[in-house]
């Protein structure tokens, strides 16, 4: 997994947003906005970590959380993101 | 209630639909401005751009789900600032990469032919740019707009005309090297437009007529410090002539009738105020119907940003505002639309598209710094890309922008003196007083357009 190129995350107040910088608009045109965990995947995918490495930092981050909902919600979040094309295989 | 104006595009892209939180305390956005109208209150969004009308009393509040989805109602704990600078960091990325420079703005000369106390130039070198230097510019000029091939043919490639700022010093001081440029440009066909910051003394009808037939001058903006005795004082030109005011008054009205916009520029400090509105007085029927001629008010101060002069920023904010009604009493004022573009750039010194060339061949990024700052050469491709990116380097929000209704058009620039340090109350006043009489403006455009 890696993520698209030519992507900056860009945090807005309480909220993230992956934009897509001058390049990057040849690939990807418009925004995309993550909450704090979809930030944690993002960076996540760009350290080179796979979905359930991602998944344990996010329990080992978030006290209230269990693996396999973690796991759930990192699969859920990257296949939206594989959708859109900004994590590629 | 109605929608005057909605959101921008971009800001609806980058603001999204505020998602409504069930059993959450919400208050209006910091960053509206109200302005009363015939018809009611207007309330205007400076992130987004909406603009809505409120008539019988009615509040956004009176529409709760409606004005939090489009963010004129936040949450409690909302931080607007932040939430601001995220979108614009945002709008700046997303922002096209300028493939070329098209805008220039060239110091002629930083000698002048007058010592007013108050330049910022003031103990710089005198340099005058050479004949040659001028088409080494022109040459320059030419190879990075974008308008020509490797070859020096026209390309087919749709690019913005090349915008050149003639500035100084006083510019028209060595206006030979206008000439210069320009008429390289035009041999090579070279699609261009040019404005011009003067103490006017020099442009008399002849060179008038050529700086609109030659220079392609589109506008000039002409300081006028007061009426004559107060404006022969402070100029205090070294050549010596009867009446500078008059000469100058003279020029504006050739100006004009060659149809050069004018902007007089009416700068202010507590001891010319009052003879400024006088001064309004004075120049109204020598100027109204003449031409397209407008007044503009700057408030003089330090370089480094701080009004002095003033007892209080109230009553800095006081004076200037009664000039700015006394203006729009003559007519001069200058009808600015009502701006609602996500502001993403300050000026040239964070734009890559723009340059400053300097008398030497060097070429800087702010025409305030004619000796520092210096990123390159006309002669040589290498840049000081370091240089370059330190004028992008905004400053974190002073204590003073909490809850700003004008925050999001503020774009700090750390290195620029004008924005380093807060801004003064009053300018902050007349901000907001120049953007209420904008949207009023607006709102009778809407009106008139409906009818």
């Amino acid at each position: 997994m890696k993520l698209l190129e030519e992507m900056m995350l860009v945090k807005v107040a309480d909220e993230y947003m992956v934009v897509p910088t001058a390049r990057g608009t040849e690939n990807f045109s418009g925004v995309v906005r993550l909450n704090v965990t979809g930030k944690d995947i993002w960076e996540g995918v760009g350290q080179g970590l796979g979905q359930e490495q991602i998944a344990e930092m996010l329990v080992n981050k978030y006290e209230d959380v269990d693996f396999e909902t973690a796991l759930g919600n990192v699969k859920r979040i990257v296949e939206t993101l594989k959708k859109e094309g900004l994590i590629l295989d | 209630m109605k929608e005057i104006l909605a959101e921008t595009s971009p800001a609806k892209m980058l603001c999204g639909a505020q998602k409504i939180i069930q059993d959450k305390s919400y208050r209006r956005s910091s960053h509206i401005v109200s302005a009363q109208c015939e018809d009611g209150t207007l309330l205007f969004h400076t992130l987004t751009g909406a603009m809505y009308l409120f008539d019988n009393g009615e509040t956004p509040e009176d529409h709760r789900d409606y004005f939090i989805k489009n963010r004129f109602l936040v949450p409690e704990d909302f931080d607007d600032n932040a939430y601001a600078d995220g979108i614009r960091t945002a709008a700046r990325v997303l922002q096209p990469k300028h493939r070329h420079i098209t805008s220039f703005t060239i110091l002629t000369t930083t000698d002048c032919n007058a010592r007013c106390f108050y330049c910022y130039e003031m103990g710089r070198k005198r340099v005058n740019m050479s004949a040659q230097t001028a088409l080494d510019c022109a040459k320059y000029i030419a190879r990075v707009c974008g308008q020509l091939t490797d070859k020096g043919e026209k390309t087919t490639e749709t690019v913005s005309p090349v915008k050149l700022s003639w500035f100084g010093g006083e510019p028209l001081y060595n206006a030979e090297v206008i000439d210069i440029i320009t008429s390289y440009l035009a041999q090579k066909d070279i699609a261009f437009e040019s404005i011009i910051t003067t103490n006017g003394l020099y442009l008399d009808a002849d060179t008038a007529k050529k700086a609109r037939r030659d220079w392609h001058l589109k506008s000039a903006q002409i300081t006028i410090d007061g009426t004559k005795d107060v404006y022969n004082r402070t100029k205090a030109y070294i050549d010596k002539y009867d009446d500078p005011h008059e000469i100058v008054l003279t020029n504006i009205e050739n100006a004009l009738k060659e149809g050069i916009r004018i902007f007089v520029r009416l700068n202010m400090d507590s001891k010319n105020a009052d003879d400024l509105i006088r001064a309004v007085d004075n120049m109204t029927p020598r100027l109204k119907g003449k031409g397209d001629c407008r007044f503009l008010v700057a408030m003089l101060r330090e370089f480094k940003g701080k009004i002095n002069e003033f007892d209080t920023e109230e009553a800095a904010a006081e004076k200037c505002v009664a000039l700015l009604k006394k203006i729009e009493e003559a007519g001069f004022d200058r009808e600015l639309k009502l701006d609602r573009e996500l502001h993403v750039n300050r000026c040239m010194a964070d734009n890559d598209g723009a340059q400053v060339l300097l008398p030497e061949g060097l070429i800087g990024k702010c025409e305030h710094f004619s000796e520092t700052e210096i990123i390159g050469d006309i002669y040589s491709p290498e840049r000081d890309v370091k240089l370059i990116e330190s004028w992008k380097k905004t400053l974190p929000p002073f204590s003073e922008c909490e809850g700003c209704p004008v925050y999001p058009r503020c774009y700090n620039l750390a290195k620029c003196d004008w924005t380093k340090d807060a801004c003064p109350q009053s300018v902050k006043l007349i901000r907001i007083y120049n953007l209420q009489r904008q949207m009023q403006r607006a709102y009778n455009d809407y009106k008139s357009a409906s009818n």
